[in-house]
């Protein structure tokens, strides 16, 4: 039974909550592996304008990517680095409001590209590189990158609007109130024998997906490493379909924290029946827009917990 | 059940767990055996006898990846190319060898058309793990060169066909056989064509190459994909050196 701490969360009363849970694998356990997934979660507020933002990575398993542990932890840092960045810079004035979602589009991918590099340069530097005297020998080369190799999932909700970014497999959906699964973001490539686009590839910058959405009603935002759709039967994702519909239903039923406790339980059952691979989940319950708040009767509560039966 | 901070109590099993239809991942295993005349008697008797007796062996194997369903197809080719067992997969625990009887020539370059049919895109899982393809065959392809040719190229272009692990096992004497036309096949560099010159070694390989790779297929890690990365992501360790018994050659 999983224990109260197997999960984290965090929330910003206007915007909704935000939870996480990261599992080892069932094939990781009995091979003496770590679990290669990450997640990170933060809100906060700049300007007085209010942001929640998540991570969720998922560093490779083939030998060649040996380091990838580290390399998902260090992505999820980055991309948050980066969100909170950007938020910052957005409600100080920095980057016009008309601006804000072609900003996100064309600067986020080529900046957490960049930051990532930056922290796997200077991990390399501790960890695995010589320290020669001639500086051009701390240069990480592109086989050091590989070894750190990971996908990596973003999203930034602030104000009316939902940012998402990814690069490699993993699911970022959004569950509308009404029950309607939304998948912004475009498909990758089919790939073949488990391969996926990596955030260490030379060219990284230029295989990130991303995606702005109307924040409106809100809904539940998921994030979530391969493991979990991998678990599910239907070559078009149709069962974990089902499951995303059914995650929801529980958390209107029995509420999130109680979603919350339950879920590394879950995750570690469908781990052993079904993929073996490590499982990260992240979820934001995302409240809707204020200006839709204002019209419902009576107005939906904005306190610290939101539990079982509420929206969210 | 555990205490909440304001000393409440919640049952953690109170909550179902939710629905959607979980499945293990898909592990598709392609035998292509030869059954024209010239695999007649000792040959034939040796390979039904060594696939049959390979299975528990690869079901035991594998027993250490719970996570994997292995599917098995066999093709069979003399005169034409067509299922043994197929086109539907078998899960490994249902799989039967039937008895194989040979008759007619060696059109190895339909048997790999319709391997490469069943490998495309739209009929493989989406996330599935590198198929396993094993070719058995003691002679000479009969279809045109350039069929076979571009049977082997059609496998090199699609994803599933590049990242299967391949495998051929030749039968008999070297001068019997066209080693590398059945090289060509092949896609482990490490591993090479597998000659079996016995009974024994036919039986010895049969077992290695299916387990092998049904193993390190098995194991499915991911990695990031590299442009112009056109070789399987799988690598199998070399084969066990084989001593040859003179008295007893196909």
């Amino acid at each position: 039974m999983p224990s109260p701490e197997e999960f984290s969360c965090t929330c910003d009363t206007g915007l909704g909550w935000v939870f996480g849970c990261s599992r080892t694998g069932a094939s990781h356990l009995r091979a003496c592996r770590p679990c290669e997934d990450a997640y990170a979660i933060w809100s906060g507020s700049a300007g007085a304008q209010p942001c929640i933002a998540f991570a969720v990575a998922d560093g490779h398993g083939d030998p060649r990517h040996d380091l990838s542990r580290t390399g998902s932890a260090l992505a999820v840092e980055a991309a948050i680095g980066e969100l909170v960045a950007f938020h910052r810079s957005y409600a100080e004035g920095n980057i016009p409001h008309q601006q804000f979602r072609a900003s996100f589009k064309t600067d986020f991918p080529r900046l957490a590209t960049r930051h990532w590099r930056e922290l796997v340069g200077q991990d390399a530097e501790r960890q695995i590189l010589p320290s020669p005297r001639a500086p051009q020998a701390h240069r990480p080369t592109e086989q050091i990158f590989t070894r750190y190799g990971t996908t990596l999932l973003a999203a930034l909700v602030v104000g009316d609007t939902i940012l998402l970014a990814q690069i490699g497999d993993g699911d970022l959906l959004l569950v509308r109130p009404g029950g309607t699964i939304e998948f912004p973001l475009p498909r990758d490539p089919v790939f073949a024998g488990n391969e996926t686009h990596s955030l260490s590839s030379a060219d990284a910058h230029l295989l990130w997906r991303t995606a702005t959405i109307d924040r409106g009603e809100g809904g539940i935002l998921l994030g979530a490493t391969d493991g979990i759709s991998d678990s599910f039967a239907g070559s078009e994702s149709e069962e974990f379909s089902v499951f995303v519909h059914s995650l929801a239903d529980r958390i209107r039923t029995y509420g999130t924290e109680a979603v919350a406790a339950a879920m590394g339980g879950w995750l570690d059952r469908f781990s052993e029946i079904a993929s073996g691979d490590d499982m990260t989940l992240v979820w934001a319950c995302i409240r809707p827009e204020e200006t839709l708040i204002k019209s419902q009767e009576p107005e939906p509560d904005t306190g610290a917990s939101l539990r079982a039966g509420e929206g969210w | 059940m555990y205490l909440r901070d304001n000393g409440g109590v919640f049952i953690e099993d109170a909550i179902p767990i939710p629905d959607g239809q979980v499945a293990r991942k898909q592990l598709h295993f392609f035998w292509l055996a030869d059954c024209s005349d010239s695999m007649r008697g000792k040959k034939i008797a040796t390979l039904n006898q060594a696939i049959r007796e390979a299975l528990p062996e690869v079901q035991k194997a594998v027993a250490g990846y719970p996570q994997v369903d292995i599917r098995m197809r066999a093709i069979k080719f003399s005169n034409d190319a067509s299922w043994l067992v197929g086109p539907d997969p078998v899960p490994l625990n249902e799989f039967f060898w039937p008895e194989l009887e040979t008759s007619g020539l060696t059109a190895t370059a339909k048997a790999l058309r319709l391997l490469a049919g069943e490998l495309s895109i739209e009929r493989m899982p989406r996330r599935g793990l590198p198929p396993v393809c094993i070719l058995i065959s003691d002679g000479f392809c009969t279809d045109p060169r350039e069929e076979y040719d571009a049977a082997i190229a059609e496998l090199g272009k699609i994803p599933w066909g590049i990242k299967a692990v391949r495998l051929a096992i030749a039968i008999g004497d070297e001068s019997d056989y066209n080693a590398p036309e059945l090289l060509k096949f092949t896609n482990q560099e490490s591993v090479g064509l597998l000659r079996a010159h016995s009974p024994e070694e036919l039986v010895a390989y049969i077992k290695w190459a299916s387990v092998s790779a049904s193993v390190a297929s098995s194991r499915g890690r991911s990695r990031g994909a590299s442009p112009g990365d056109d070789v399987s992501n799988v690598t199998l360790d070399s084969p066990p050196q084989m001593i040859t018994s003179n008295t007893d050659l196909f």
